[in-house]
């Protein structure tokens, strides 16, 4: 977590918060639409929960690599993806801090005061879905050793992600056709349920919705899981756990 | 003296050159690079499909063309940095000649690139989002904000050569920030006052204002007054990043600070 706060890519995404917040908003004001705050708060929350895991929680091998510690990892008898696991998780969880940035920085700019309806099933979302972002970032850490373009990957499952899983525009006014695309991504569960607890009195179906999250999560976490593994059996066997 | 100096620069580009097609394939630049950059332009567009309609879905379509002809040169900051932990930096200071064409022409195939990309991702998008216009003027406009937005990038690059560990924390912020505030996805003028005096010195918000005016109107005296305007700013930031530069490196030769990563 301390290797965390020291990592550049962690503050550069919390720092760039600010504008992101601010773009958003902006345009919500421009056509006076303040029923839209809420995917204009939660657009930059999300964005940059999924970013920190992608940056700093996708390099934890690469960075294991470089160190010329992954050698020991292999070596050692505990499970790799323990570890892995144990430090993206931590990489998320101080990536919540995107959270008071947003309202802070909202708070200060347009005057935004949140009104929620649902504060636990907000909360439960945004602690559900941080689960499932750990499950990116570990599938994502173990990439970067199998392939050097996974740089140019890294960078590519940004705004993809975002845009299928509806952070802004919710998935159902995207074109009929991406929408089974999106479902698979939990982003595009969470993004819904986040606006729901939010704005609407009764909140429908919500253990199945919640239901998605966790699944589409968990499969991310055990496929990530069986990666890690994977990966570092492949570059053991051919002698490459060392090469840049 | 001039031919020497524009040697180191052609020199510098090649070398930069060399460094983007290292970078890449041209597998992880399509599927790789070209779907994250369309999927950006697409994900701001989209923002119309709930506020504003389809005008909102154009003006942000294009608005974001624009800024990712900006993104690739405002790199220039980050990448230079690097020069530092390579150790490159103590032989251009050793060597006779300034260090300053060296960094000029460092990234300048980054404007190349940033104009062939965002030229590239409006042919891919603009049938989909039902773009009418003089599209033929968009080059123009683009070349222009890559001349405009690589001032700053030098500018920024000249900062983060003393620091390179804030050198991408800085790139984002300030790309972010114009982004927001530049003319991107909402006009300027829904800022407070010292915001658009802000926007009207930085790149971006005059090369947008031009390449707007262009492709709806054709060519004109206003739109090109804008274009000239925007290379303008990118001498001026141009001119601070040199002066930075040289300070950089007469400060480091005094202290012997150079060679030191941070």
């Amino acid at each position: 977590m301390i290797m965390a706060f020291r990592t550049p890519n962690y503050w550069m995404v919390m720092i760039s918060t600010v504008p992101q917040v601010i773009l958003f908003l902006s345009v919500v004001d421009a056509f006076d639409r303040p029923d839209l705050i809420t995917n204009a708060l939660m657009a930059p929350i999300l964005m940059n929960m999924w970013s920190t895991a992608l940056w700093t929680g996708g390099s934890v091998m690469r960075d294991d690599r470089w160190g010329g510690l992954l050698e020991i990892h292999a070596a050692s008898p505990q499970p790799y993806g323990l570890v892995v696991s144990a430090r993206v998780a931590a990489v998320v969880l101080l990536s919540l801090l995107v959270i008071p940035v947003t309202l802070v920085t909202a708070g200060l700019t347009y005057g935004v005061d949140v009104q929620v309806n649902h504060w636990v099933l907000l909360m439960t979302t945004m602690l559900v879905t941080a689960l499932a972002v750990v499950g990116t970032g570990i599938v994502f850490s173990s990439m970067t050793i199998l392939s050097r373009a996974a740089i140019t990957f890294q960078g590519a499952a940004s705004y993809p992600f975002l845009l299928l899983g509806g952070v802004f525009v919710p998935l159902e006014l995207l074109p009929e056709w991406v929408h089974p695309f999106g479902r698979f991504i939990f982003l595009s569960w969470s993004s819904d349920l986040v606006r729901d607890s939010v704005t609407q009195p009764p909140v429908d179906n919500l253990l199945p919705r919640l239901g998605m999250v966790v699944l589409l999560g968990g499969l991310g976490f055990i496929g990530g899981l069986w990666l890690v593994r994977v990966v570092l059996d492949k570059v053991r066997m051919s002698g490459e756990i060392s090469t840049i | 003296m001039t031919t020497a100096t524009l040697r180191i620069v052609q020199k510098a580009s090649r070398v930069g050159f060399e460094d983007v097609k290292a970078q890449y394939t041209w597998k992880s630049w399509l599927f790789g690079w070209i779907t994250r950059v369309t999927a950006q332009v697409l994900f701001f567009a989209a923002m119309g499909l709930v506020v504003g309609g389809p005008e909102f879905v154009l003006f942000a379509f294009v608005g974001n063309v624009c800024a990712m002809a900006a993104l690739m040169p405002q790199g220039a900051g980050p990448d230079t940095a690097w020069e530092r932990g390579l150790g490159t930096l103590p032989l251009l200071v050793a060597a006779p000649r300034s260090m300053l064409p060296v960094f000029s022409g460092r990234c300048a195939f980054y404007i190349v690139q940033g104009v062939v990309e965002a030229s590239f991702v409006f042919a891919i998008l603009a049938p989909f989002v039902g773009f009418a216009g003089d599209w033929w003027w968009l080059p123009v406009g683009l070349l222009a904000l890559g001349l405009g937005s690589y001032g700053l990038g030098l500018f920024l690059a000249s900062i983060s050569i003393r620091k390179p560990r804030i050198g991408n924390i800085l790139y984002n912020l300030v790309f972010y920030t114009l982004v927001a505030i530049a003319g991107v996805n909402v006009p300027t003028d829904v800022f407070p006052i010292p915001v658009q005096e802000a926007a009207n010195v930085l790149p971006m918000h005059h090369g947008i204002l031009g390449t707007r005016s262009l492709i709806a109107d054709g060519a004109n005296i206003a739109a090109f007054g804008q274009l000239g305007m925007e290379i303008t700013i990118g001498v001026g930031w141009f001119v601070l990043a040199m002066i930075g530069f040289r300070l950089f490196s007469e400060g480091g030769r005094r202290d012997g600070t150079i060679d030191l990563s941070e």
